[in-house]
C-alpha cells in the first residue's frame, strides 16, 4: 500500500498546488477573502502574464504594499485586467489601483486584505471622455477580519457607453467602512451596475450611490448583513428615460443601522423589468428573491421585500451564474479576462443584468481547458507556491507531514525554508553534498538512512521544480512505516 | 537491512521500459519492492538488493543506458 497517497496531502509540483488551492478556494472564498489564511505570507509582489494578455498582468499577488499604477491607452486596445489580490497577511498595506483612460474596457479586480488589520484598498477611477463600447469593470473587495477602508470606485467620464460595473466588498469580521461608487457624468445607452455591501461584524458605514441622467437600465445595489451593521443610504439622481431604474437595499442580522431605501415609481419610470433581491439570513447564507412587480424595495431586512416567491439559499456562485461551480475550474472573464474561479461581479440575479451583458459579449464566462488551462495554472503555481511560510519560517502542515510515515510532497516558497522545515521535522537527519545536474548524485554514506539532498530540477523525470529530497529509512521501509519526500522550491 | 536505489521516469507507464530495467536489476541480483505511479508525471521504482556492491553496479548499468537514478541508499527494516 502506498500510505503517502492515502494518508497525506497529495501530489505537489507547483501546478497541482494551485490547482489544489483553486478548489480549496471555490466558490465562497472569493467573497470572504480568499480563504482566509491560503494567502498568508506572501512575500513579494509577483506579477503573472497569463495567455492572451498583451500586456497587463492578469493577476498580481502582492503582499505589503502595492501600487498599481497608471494604465492609458487607447480605444480598442487591450484593456489592462489585472487581478489584484492584495494585502494577503496580517497587518498588510495598501492596495492603489490606477487610472484607466480612454480603453474599451477596464477591469481591475481588486481583493485586497485576507488577513487580519488589512490596510486600505482605494479604487481605480475611470476618467474617459470618448468610450463608445467597452465595460468598465471593477472589483473589489477587502476580507477578513478587521478590514480597512474600502475604497470608491467613480465613473467620471461622460459620454460614456457600455456597461459599467462597481462591485465593492467588504467581508469578514471588523470590517471597516465602504465608501460610494459614484457613475456621473452624461451616460447614454449604459447599464450601470453598482453592487456594494460589507456583511460581517461590526461594519460600518455603507456609502451613496448616485448618478445622473442615466438612461436605460440602472441597477444600484446596496446592502449591509452581519451583525452591528450600520447604515445604508443610496440615491438615483438621474433623469430617466427608458428603463426603470431598480435599487436594492436591504440589511440583515442584528443590530441594524439606518438604511435609506430608494423608490421606483412605476408611473414616472416607466415599466419595470425585473426586480431582484440578494440578503444574508440569519444562518449567514446569500438568499434570493426575484419578482415581476417592481417597487419600492429594501426598506428593512429582507422580509420588506415585495416577493412573490420564497427566498431561495443559492451560493455565490449560482447567485451569479446560474449555475453550479465546477471544482478547480479556470475561467476567462470577458474577452480577454482571466479569473479564479468564483469571480462574480454583481448581486444582480442571472436574468437580468447577466443576461444583459453576455448578450452584449462583455461579461462572458468562459471554462479554460486543455493547454491555455495548463499553462494558466503553471502562472498560478508559481505564485501560489509562494503560499506558505514568510521569512523562511517552515508551515507546520509541512513540518507535520515530512514527519508522517509515507509520501509527503509539498511546494514552499524558498529553498531556506525547505531546509528549515526538514530540519525541524528531523533535526538529527544528515544533509548530502547536492546533487548536480548530469552527474551521479552522491549517495550517503553506509549507516545513514535519515538524511535530505538538494536536487536540481528533474524535467525529464517530472519534476519541473528545484527540490529537497528527504528520507527517513530509521522507522521502516516505503510503505511499511518509512517517510520520503520532495520539497519543491520557488526561489 | 538492505540497499535501494530509485529509478524515475517520466510518465506514461512503459511496459517495456520496465521490462529493460527488470532485467538489468535482475543481473546484478537487485528487484523491484515498490512502485510509485501516480505521483502527478513521475514513476518511480524502488529496487531493493543485498549488498551496496550490487545496489552500485545495477545503478551505474541503468545509468548507461539513460536512466536516471537515486541511490543507492541504505534501506528500514521491514
Amino acid at each position: 500500500m502506498n500510505r503517502g497517497t492515502a494518508t497525506r496531502r497529495p501530489l505537489s509540483s507547483s501546478r497541482s498546488q494551485a490547482l489544489a488551492e483553486i478548489e480549496r478556494l471555490e466558490p465562497r472564498a472569493m467573497l470572504a477573502g480568499l480563504g482566509q489564511d491560503s494567502l498568508s505570507g506572501l512575500g513579494s509582489t509577483t506579477a503573472v502574464l497569463l495567455p492572451g494578455v498583451s500586456s497587463a498582468p492578469e493577476i498580481v499577488l502582492t503582499g505589503g504594499s502595492h501600487t498599481l499604477g497608471s494604465k492609458t491607452g487607447t480605444v480598442g486596445s487591450q484593456p489592462p485586467s489585472p487581478v489584484l489580490l492584495s494585502g494577503t497577511g496580517p497587518g498588510t498595506g495598501s492596495s492603489t489601483a490606477g487610472t484607466s483612460s480612454n480603453f474599451a474596457a477596464f477591469g481591475p479586480i481588486l481583493f485586497s486584505g485576507t488577513g487580519s488589520a488589512k490596510g486600505s484598498s482605494p479604487p481605480g477611477t475611470r476618467s474617459s471622455s470618448s468610450d463608445p463600447n467597452g465595460p468598465v469593470f471593477p472589483l473589489q473587495y477587502t476580507g477578513g477580519s478587521n478590514a480597512g477602508t474600502q475604497g470608491t470606485g467613480t465613473n467620471t467620464g461622460s459620454s460614456v457607453g457600455g456597461s459599467d460595473l462597481w462591485l465593492l466588498y467588504g467581508a469578514g469580521l471588523g470590517a471597516g467602512s465602504s465608501s460610494s461608487g459614484a457613475s456621473g457624468g452624461s451616460s447614454s445607452n449604459l447599464l450601470t451596475l453598482l453592487s456594494q455591501y460589507q456583511e460581517g461584524s461590526s461594519a460600518s458605514g455603507q456609502g451613496n450611490g448616485s448618478g445622473n441622467t442615466l438612461s436605460n437600465a440602472d441597477l444600484w445595489g446596496m446592502y449591509w448583513s452581519g451583525a452591528g451593521a450600520g447604515s445604508s443610504s443610496g440615491s438615483d439622481n438621474g433623469s430617466l428615460a427608458d428603463d426603470p431604474t431598480i435599487s436594492a437595499q436591504y440589511t440583515g442580522g442584528s443590530g441594524i443601522g439606518g438604511i435609506t431605501p430608494l423608490v421606483y415609481n412605476p408611473e414616472s419610470d416607466g415599466p419595470p423589468v425585473f426586480h431582484s433581491g440578494v440578503w444574508t439570513g440569519d444562518d449567514g447564507s446569500l438568499q434570493f428573491v426575484q419578482t415581476a412587480d417592481a417597487g419600492n424595495q429594501g426598506t428593512g431586512a429582507g422580509d420588506a421585500l415585495q416577493s412573490e416567491g420564497e427566498p431561495k439559499p443559492r451560493t455565490l456562485w449560482q447567485w451569479f451564474w446560474g449555475d453550479d461551480p465546477i471544482k478547480g475550474s479556470l475561467w476567462k472573464l470577458g474577452p480577454s479576462r482571466i479569473s479564479r474561479a468564483g469571480d462574480r461581479p454583481t448581486h444582480n440575479d442571472d436574468k437580468s443584468a447577466v443576461e444583459s451583458l453576455e448578450d452584449g459579449g462583455k461579461l462572458a464566462k468562459e471554462l479554460i481547458e486543455g493547454a491555455e488551462r495548463d499553462a494558466a495554472l503553471a502562472a498560478l503555481g508559481a505564485v501560489v507556491g509562494k503560499l506558505g511560510a514568510q521569512n523562511g519560517v517552515p508551515k507546520a502542515s509541512t513540518v507535520n507531514g515530512i514527519k508522517a510515515p509515507g509520501l509527503f510532497n509539498d511546494t514552499v516558497g524558498s529553498l531556506d525554508e525547505a531546509r528549515a522545515a526538514i530540519k525541524k521535522a528531523f533535526p538529527d537527519a544528515v544533509e548530502l553534498p547536492p546533487a548536480l545536474p548530469g552527474k551521479p548524485y552522491p549517495s550517503p554514506p553506509p549507516g545513514v538512512k535519515k538524511w535530505f539532498q538538494v536536487h536540481p530540477p528533474e524535467p525529464g523525470v517530472g519534476n519541473d521544480l528545484p527540490h529537497i529530497k528527504y528520507v527517513d529509512w530509521t522507522t521502516g521501509k516505503k510503505g511499511t512505516g518509512g517517510s520520503w519526500g520532495h520539497l519543491f522550491f520557488l526561489d | 537491512m538492505s540497499v535501494m536505489i530509485e529509478i524515475y521516469y517520466h510518465e506514461p507507464y512503459d511496459l517495456q521500459r520496465e521490462k529493460t530495467i527488470n532485467d538489468c536489476l535482475g543481473i546484478h541480483q537487485g528487484k523491484v519492492t515498490y512502485r510509485e505511479d501516480g505521483r502527478d508525471e513521475t514513476i518511480c521504482l524502488t529496487a531493493e538488493f543485498q549488498t551496496r556492491e550490487d545496489a552500485q553496479a545495477a545503478t551505474a548499468a541503468l545509468q548507461e543506458i539513460g536512466e536516471h537514478v537515486e541511490g543507492p541508499s541504505d534501506y528500514g527494516d521491514d
